[in-house]
């Protein structure tokens, strides 16, 4: 479960999160959706802890970050995946390489059990056979998805999505709209999405928030916010995406 | 032939050449000792120069600037003449080492600070969001791309490095150049002896520059 209690965060003058109150259950499909500088990949960002709120408290499975030490949010850390917009696979490692290292230097299983985890992983995400292929040799799309299987072979409670497909070509969002909604359908991790992809949002989340200036503006299930939505901003910004 | 290229002064160089590999061996020694410091030196204040600590960084600036802008030739003099007067005490070959190292690695520290701040910020992000531990970060995914980044300026410092042991011939420091110098003073014979001294850095520096620039060629062709 994680838990935002209060969050207030700001980069200098600029107050991103202007007091956020959230509860996220276990195993749930979240999709955040928002104008850009509404705050939505500084909400994802607080989850691991990359940005750290003034005030407030954020509780992630029963650990309050704000109290962390490093130590522990290194910890923390393995079992909260995230997949960036820019994919940022490790270019000196080949894709097999790119979903072990992290594992089996962090020791999270046995030897043989991360590299048949891995294998797994990337045979789901449908690249297999680029196992020796370096990222430089792979298409956006192709890159995206090992990010995918490399968070997975971490094996995450928790795993975070920042605009997973906002930087691909449009002929390769698709391919790994597809892994995410596989992904999301076979695994009981929590998953977050930041993304501005509707239909993908309303085929797979359980619920939607709308965040705008800093603050949740709607929350609902897909079918509430997407269809009825309660505030004139909501529906205004979809207006906007959907046309 | 008769001149400062004489036949008879080549003769008597060649006579003399055993002298010279001995002086040659020692510049080796004195490079390869020398780099390995300015290395280890280099990678340490290069870390540190992109990390948090302030003060220390306030330190490594100082002890760059004055190693970067002040002439070898007067560091190597304070090392050897004024350092014994308050009591430290080294070896004219650990002079040459340490003078070089500290040199050379106030260069090194910039072409490894650099090389980091070259690896995309998001590469820290994967790996830390992954849960490695910032040592991790830097040893596991940072430094291995920054080689690759810094390696070509590093290598040309190599090379800078091995023209530059010639500066201990000043405090008599046995190596090739000492030897040329010496002996072409007392046996007033020049013309060979600094050409066939060329010859001898060129064997060294030459091999290193064409690695530096196999390795340039080789870096642009994998971006």
């Amino acid at each position: 479960m994680i838990t935002f209690e209060g969050v207030h965060l700001s980069f200098g003058k600029n107050e991103v999160l202007k007091g956020i109150n959230l509860t996220i259950a276990t195993g749930s499909k979240t999709v955040v959706i928002g104008p850009s500088g509404g705050g939505k990949s500084t909400l994802l960002r607080t989850i691991n802890f990359f940005e750290k709120p003034q005030r407030g408290r954020v509780v992630v499975n029963d650990h309050d970050l704000m109290k962390a030490a490093s130590k522990q949010l290194y910890r923390l850390r393995q079992s909260i995946g995230m997949v960036f917009q820019s994919f940022n696979l490790y270019p000196h490692k080949t894709a097999l390489e790119n979903l072990t290292m992290a594992p089996l230097l962090l020791k999270r299983g046995g030897k043989d059990e991360i590299i048949d985890r891995a294998w797994e992983n990337l045979k789901s995400v449908g690249l297999e056979e680029k196992a020796s292929s370096y990222p430089s040799q792979l298409s956006g799309g192709q890159q995206q998805r090992v990010a995918i299987a490399r968070a997975l072979t971490m094996n995450p409670e928790i795993l975070l999505f920042d605009e997973p497909t906002s930087a691909l070509d449009p002929e390769m969002i698709q391919e790994v709209l597809d892994i995410m909604e596989k992904v999301a359908g076979e695994k009981n991790i929590t998953m977050i999405f930041v993304t501005h992809e509707m239909r993908f949002a309303e085929h797979i989340a359980d619920r939607v928030l709308f965040l705008d200036g800093g603050i949740i503006v709607e929350d609902g299930t897909p079918n509430e916010v997407f269809h009825h939505p309660s505030t004139t901003r909501c529906a205004a910004f979809l207006g906007r995406i959907l046309h | 032939m008769n001149g400062p290229f004489s036949i008879a002064n080549w003769r008597a160089w060649f006579n003399a050449a055993p002298l010279f590999m001995r002086g040659y061996g020692q510049t080796l020694l004195i490079s390869l000792w020398g780099l390995v410091f300015a290395l280890i030196i280099g990678i340490l204040a290069g870390v540190a120069l992109t990390g948090r600590n302030r003060p220390l960084k306030l330190f490594l600036r100082g002890y760059m600037s004055f190693f970067q802008n002040t002439p070898l030739m007067i560091q190597v003099f304070i090392l050897y003449n004024v350092l014994p007067k308050l009591g430290v005490r080294m070896g004219v070959v650990t002079v040459g080492v340490v003078g070089l190292a500290l040199y050379t690695g106030a260069y090194a520290a910039d072409i490894v600070a650099s090389a980091i701040r070259a690896v995309p910020w998001g590469q820290t992000e994967a790996a830390e969001s992954q849960g490695l531990s910032r040592v991790q970060t830097l040893v596991f995914v940072i430094l291995p791309q920054a080689v690759k980044v810094g390696l070509p300026s590093m290598t040309n410092q190599a090379v800078n490095l091995v023209k530059n042991s010639s500066i201990m011939a000043v405090i008599a420091g046995g190596e090739l150049m000492y030897v040329a110098d010496s002996w072409s003073g007392s046996n007033l014979i020049y013309g060979p002896t600094f050409v066939m001294t060329a010859v001898l850095y060129l064997t060294i520096c030459l091999p290193i520059s064409l690695f530096a620039r196999w390795l340039e060629k080789r870096s642009v062709r994998n971006v």
